[in-house]
């Protein structure tokens, strides 16, 4: 019996530790080696080169890479603050007891249960420029009318928008699970020494629900710098690469130009910038959460 | 609750209707584009790019038809069935052993496992698809269902054992000891009694496995051809091709979103367990 409780977790852990050498480690190990190659599967007579770091230097010295960059921290810096916000006031609208609430709540969730790409396609045809409800409406208005997804200057912020639809249902639902934890005697106690709402909210509701504020925080950047569904649906990159995201150039260079070498680089570049910001906030998360200890 | 209740008791009916007023125009936002693409597909194209915009209208299924008229439009929402319960179903049963062994013994790394977790879900899938594109294309493993499969279950599990890892460590570890006791078998004290005490956190689990594998667009793209091509590509591609026919590609939005949104109807539930669970600890 005793002998048996040493390897048993081992055999619990066999498959998934088996998948991920298999399908996680290898692959990641595959993508440092191919790195350093200049290697085009479209060439194939020209195979493998080795060329050391040349992969990184010229991703590093190219323009578009920066551009590709710039594209992506607009995108993250436009798209999530709106949406962990507009996500919270939400919550709190909706965090007391009112006619209809289990209908109001079911119909904000209903962008998490909408498949993606019917999504970007119902505000592909909401934006239409032509013959889009959206550029009608605000014609009765005396605005617009605007090209959104075809627009250069427009077309990033169509892409926030249609983002901030998808993803603030989430933002919203997390936040109203996190209010539903806030400690009521603070509250009670603080409303008896005649602290205003705000007060209250500042003081004793902000830190209770400051961790799920950094995980939602953690999850929207990292799904907001890996975004590429929404741009290959929306717009392809364009135009004239107003909406190419690193993630984007990255599918373009591994399978449309096939460079494979560079793909890799740019890859590993991808997980570097990830890592590096995902350390940060991590890192604040479980500060926060030893302060709550 | 009760407070915000008796605050409002208090205060005069202006407010109520402020309040209702932002409660329909958040409703307004997240209604009309799921709404319109619903009463699109309804339309006729004659009906459709006209402004303003027809409200009365007769209904027809004429773009549903041309739709579904399309052949190996069924078939691919057969393969994204196959490909997504395969997925729910291998990687479920990987990560549920997995977690519960991290949360029952002293392994290696368990205390930055959760954080481990994490960061490996932070691993872009286009980083790990080109390997597998590659591997798959020397193998000619390039579209099956095989090659789909693995890589969505590869890319699901680190979000699933950091799920799962929260689920499993609220059940008390007396559970298992007693069961032990009783002369079950590690094995066996995770199948009869951690399972079914866990089951309402393993349906959100597998919940969100399979709405993720549904909607997944990007290993569908590179990883599936003409024989595994799943529905959320196929609709890109009608789309491609009838790129001014608005009435039937709102179908088929109407026809990709339909399973997923009555799951998630049904299982509300689980579903807002799974998505909460990771993020809030109660």
């Amino acid at each position: 019996m005793k002998n048996q409780a040493k390897w048993t977790p081992y055999l619990f852990l066999c498959p998934t530790l088996l998948l991920f050498l298999v399908i996680f480690m290898i692959p990641i190990g595959f993508v440092l080696y191919s790195s350093v190659f200049d290697w085009n599967l479209q060439k194939p007579h020209e195979g493998r080169v080795f060329i050391g770091l040349g992969n990184f230097v010229d991703l590093l010295t190219d323009k578009k890479v920066w551009a590709a960059l710039w594209v992506t921290a607009k995108f993250v810096i436009l798209a999530v603050p709106v949406e962990l916000l507009l996500g919270l006031l939400i919550a709190l609208l909706l965090n007391r007891s009112f006619m209809g609430k289990r209908w109001v709540q079911g119909i904000i969730l209903t962008p998490l249960m909408v498949s993606p790409v019917a999504i970007y396609l119902s505000w592909k045809f909401l934006l239409e420029p032509t013959f889009g409800i959206v550029n009608y409406l605000l014609g009765k208005i005396g605005v617009g009318p605007y090209g959104w997804f075809s627009d250069v200057n427009m077309a990033l912020l169509s892409v926030v928008l249609v983002d901030i639809w998808q993803n603030t249902a989430f933002v919203f639902l997390v936040f109203y699970a996190a209010l539903q934890t806030v400690p009521r005697e603070p509250v009670e106690s603080a409303q008896v020494d005649g602290a205003n709402r705000f007060h209250v909210f500042w003081y004793v509701t902000l830190p209770a629900i400051k961790p799920a504020a950094l995980v939602l925080a953690i999850i929207r950047v990292m799904d907001a710098i890996r975004a590429f569904d929404n741009i290959y649906v929306l717009t392809l990159g364009g135009p004239a690469n107003a909406t190419r995201t690193i993630q984007f150039l990255d599918y373009e260079l591994a399978f449309k130009t096939l460079e494979v070498g560079q793909g890799s680089a740019l890859g590993l570049i991808i997980v570097v910038v990830i890592l590096l910001v995902g350390s940060l906030l991590i890192r604040e998360m479980n500060r926060t959460n030893e302060e709550l200890k | 609750m009760s407070i915000n209740h008796r605050l409002f008791l208090l205060t005069s009916a202006g407010k109520w209707v402020v309040f209702y007023v932002l409660v329909l125009a958040t409703l307004g936002f997240f209604l009309l584009p799921t709404l319109w693409m619903i009463v699109t597909s309804l339309k006729m194209n004659s009906d459709n790019m006209v402004l303003p915009p027809k409200l009365a209208f007769t209904p027809t299924l004429f773009n549903y038809m041309t739709v579904l008229n399309n052949s190996g439009f069924m078939k691919s929402f057969l393969n994204s069935f196959i490909i997504s319960g395969a997925t729910t179903v291998l990687s479920v049963m990987c990560s549920a052993t997995s977690s519960y062994a991290y949360t029952r013994f002293r392994l290696f790394g368990s205390r930055s496992l959760s954080n481990f977790m994490l960061i490996a879900r932070m691993i872009p899938p286009i980083v790990l698809v080109l390997p597998l594109y590659i591997f798959s294309l020397r193998s000619g493993l390039l579209d099956t269902y095989f090659i789909m499969v693995i890589a969505l279950t590869t890319f699901s599990l680190p979000f699933q054992i950091w799920l799962l890892l929260g689920f499993f460590s609220q059940i008390p570890r007396d559970l298992d000891e007693v069961a032990r006791i009783d002369g079950c078998s590690w094995f066996g004290a995770f199948i009869r009694v951690i399972l079914p005490v866990s089951a309402p956190g393993l349906a959100a689990t597998c919940l969100l496995t399979f709405f993720y594998s549904y909607n997944d667009l990007l290993f569908g793209i590179i990883l599936s051809g003409n024989n595994v091509k799943p529905v959320s590509l196929a609709v890109m591609e009608f789309m491609g091709r009838y790129s001014y026919d608005w009435g039937a590609i709102m179908a088929s939005g109407v026809l990709l979103m339909i399973p997923t949104l009555i799951i998630g109807i049904v299982f509300q539930r689980y579903m807002i367990q799974g998505m909460t669970a990771g993020a809030v600890k109660g």
